[in-house]
C-alpha cells in the first residue's frame, strides 16, 4: 500500500564506472502511519488545551464580638437593602428593608425563580427606586442567604446575577431569628419538610 | 502517503507542544456556569474539590510544595511516614482521606491505592481536618516558592449548600478573605 520507491533510479545513473545492478527497496510504510496516529489519539484523549474560568469571590472578615476597636458597621437607610433568600427547587423568597413583625416591620415577602424575567426584571425594579430614591443604582445592597436545602449551583448563580446586574455592594449572610420564624410559616405544602436552616447548629 | 505521515507527525508535535496532561481526578464535578471569563491563573494553586455528596479533596498544582504540605501536616500530629509513603504522596494531585488513615492509605500498593475509594477530608462540626491541611499547605507553598499559595473551590453544581459553607467558613477562620469558585463559561445576556 504506502511504499516508497529508493534504489530503482540509482541503476539510471550514467556514470564512466562500472555499475552493478542495484535491487530497488520498496518500503511499505503503513506501520508508521499506524503508529504516528495512534500516538495522535492519545494525546488528543489525555490532554487539554482549555483552561477553566473563575469566579472570584470576595468574603467579609470575620467579626469577633470580644474585640473592643473595631469599627461599628455604618447604618444604612432600609429601603436600600434587598433580601434574597434562596430555598429549595431553585426558589427565591425576597423582601425589601427589615423584617421584623413585632416592630412593626412587614414587607412584602415575594416568590420568584431565577428566570431573568422575574429575578432581574426584579432586581432592575430595586436599582431603579434605589436610584429614584438616593440617585444612584450602587447604592443598593443585597443580602444572599442561601437556605440548607439550597444548591451550590443556586449561589453562583446568584452571585453571577450580581455581576450581570451590576450590583456592587453584596455578600453572602446568614438568617436572622425573625426569617427563621417567618420562612417556615410562609413554604408551600411541598417545601413543608423540616428545612434544616444554614446555622441552626454552629 | 508520505503526505499522510507527515501531518500525522506535525499534528503529533503540535499537540505535545501545545497541551497539557490533564490532572487525575479523585472526584467527578460538574461544576455550574458564569459569565466570568478571567481563565484560572497558571501556578500558586490550591484547590479545593468538592463532589455532589459533599466529599472535599484537596490538592497543590506543585509537587514539591505538596510533600512540604504533608510533612508538616504529618510532624503536627505525629505521624512519621516512611521516604517511600512520602514519595508515593507526592504524585497524587488530588487526595482526600482523614489524617487518622493517611499513613494507611499510603502504604497502600498503587494499584490498591487507585481503586481504593477516597472518603474525602472530613470537615463538619464533629471533625475537621480541611484547616490544618489549608495552613500547612500555605506555609509548605511559601516555603518552596516564596509565593502565596491561591485559593480556589471546585464544587459540583448539585453539591448541597452546607457543605459548601462549612469551606467558606473555615476559609474566613483561616482569614483567606479572596477566593475563586471554578465554572463553566456560559454566553453573558448583556452582549
Amino acid at each position: 500500500m504506502a511504499e516508497l520507491d529508493t534504489g530503482g533510479g540509482g541503476g539510471k545513473h550514467k556514470g564512466g564506472k562500472p555499475r552493478g545492478k542495484k535491487a530497488s527497496t520498496r518500503i511499505d510504510m503503513t506501520a508508521m502511519v499506524d503508529l504516528a496516529f495512534l500516538l495522535l489519539t492519545f494525546f488528543v484523549l489525555t490532554t487539554t488545551i482549555s483552561k477553566p474560568n473563575v469566579l472570584p469571590v470576595v468574603i467579609p472578615p470575620k467579626v469577633d464580638p470580644n474585640e473592643k476597636d473595631q469599627v461599628e458597621p455604618p447604618k444604612v437607610a432600609e429601603s436600600k437593602i434587598l433580601t434574597l433568600i434562596i430555598g429549595k427547587n431553585d426558589l427565591i423568597y425576597t423582601y425589601v428593608g427589615l423584617l421584623d413583625p413585632e416592630n412593626g416591620k412587614n414587607p412584602e415577602v415575594k416568590k420568584m425563580t431565577f428566570a431573568p424575567e422575574q429575578l432581574r426584571k426584579w432586581l432592575q425594579e430595586r436599582k431603579d427606586a434605589v436610584k429614584g430614591q438616593f440617585g444612584d443604582a450602587k447604592e443598593l445592597i443585597v443580602l444572599i442567604k442561601p437556605l440548607s436545602t439550597s444548591r451550590y449551583a443556586n449561589v453562583v448563580d446568584i452571585l453571577d446575577e450580581m455581576n450581570i446586574s451590576e450590583v456592587k455592594k453584596y455578600t453572602l449572610a446568614e438568617l436572622n431569628d425573625n426569617e427563621r420564624t417567618f420562612i417556615v410559616k410562609v413554604n408551600e405544602p411541598d417545601n413543608a419538610e423540616d428545612i434544616k436552616l444554614v446555622g441552626a447548629d454552629s | 502517503m508520505t503526505a499522510m505521515v507527515d501531518l500525522a507527525f506535525l499534528l503529533l508535535t503540535f499537540f505535545m507542544l501545545a497541551t497539557n496532561f490533564k490532572a487525575e481526578e479523585a472526584a467527578k464535578v460538574e461544576t455550574p456556569s458564569s459569565i466570568s471569563d478571567t481563565v484560572i491563573p497558571e501556578r500558586d494553586i490550591m484547590m479545593i474539590t468538592v463532589n455532589d455528596s459533599g466529599k472535599v479533596f484537596i490538592g497543590i498544582d506543585n509537587k514539591d510544595s505538596r510533600a512540604a504540605m504533608l510533612k508538616k501536616v504529618a510532624s503536627a500530629n505525629k505521624i512519621t511516614l516512611t521516604e517511600e509513603e512520602l514519595h508515593a504522596f507526592t504524585l497524587e494531585t488530588n487526595f482526600g482521606v482523614p489524617i487518622t488513615q493517611l499513613k494507611a492509605w499510603l502504604a497502600l500498593s498503587p494499584m490498591e491505592r487507585e481503586s481504593f475509594k477516597q472518603p474525602g477530608i472530613p470537615c463538619d462540626t464533629v471533625l475537621n481536618d480541611l484547616p490544618q491541611w489549608i495552613v500547612q499547605g500555605r506555609f509548605g507553598h511559601k516555603e518552596v516558592t516564596s509565593n502565596d499559595i491561591r485559593v480556589v473551590l471546585k464544587a459540583d453544581k448539585n453539591t448541597h449548600y452546607p457543605a459548601i459553607s462549612n469551606i467558606i467558613e473555615t476559609f474566613r477562620e483561616l482569614r483567606v478573605h479572596n477566593f475563586a469558585l471554578i465554572t463553566t463559561l456560559e454566553d453573558d445576556p448583556r452582549n
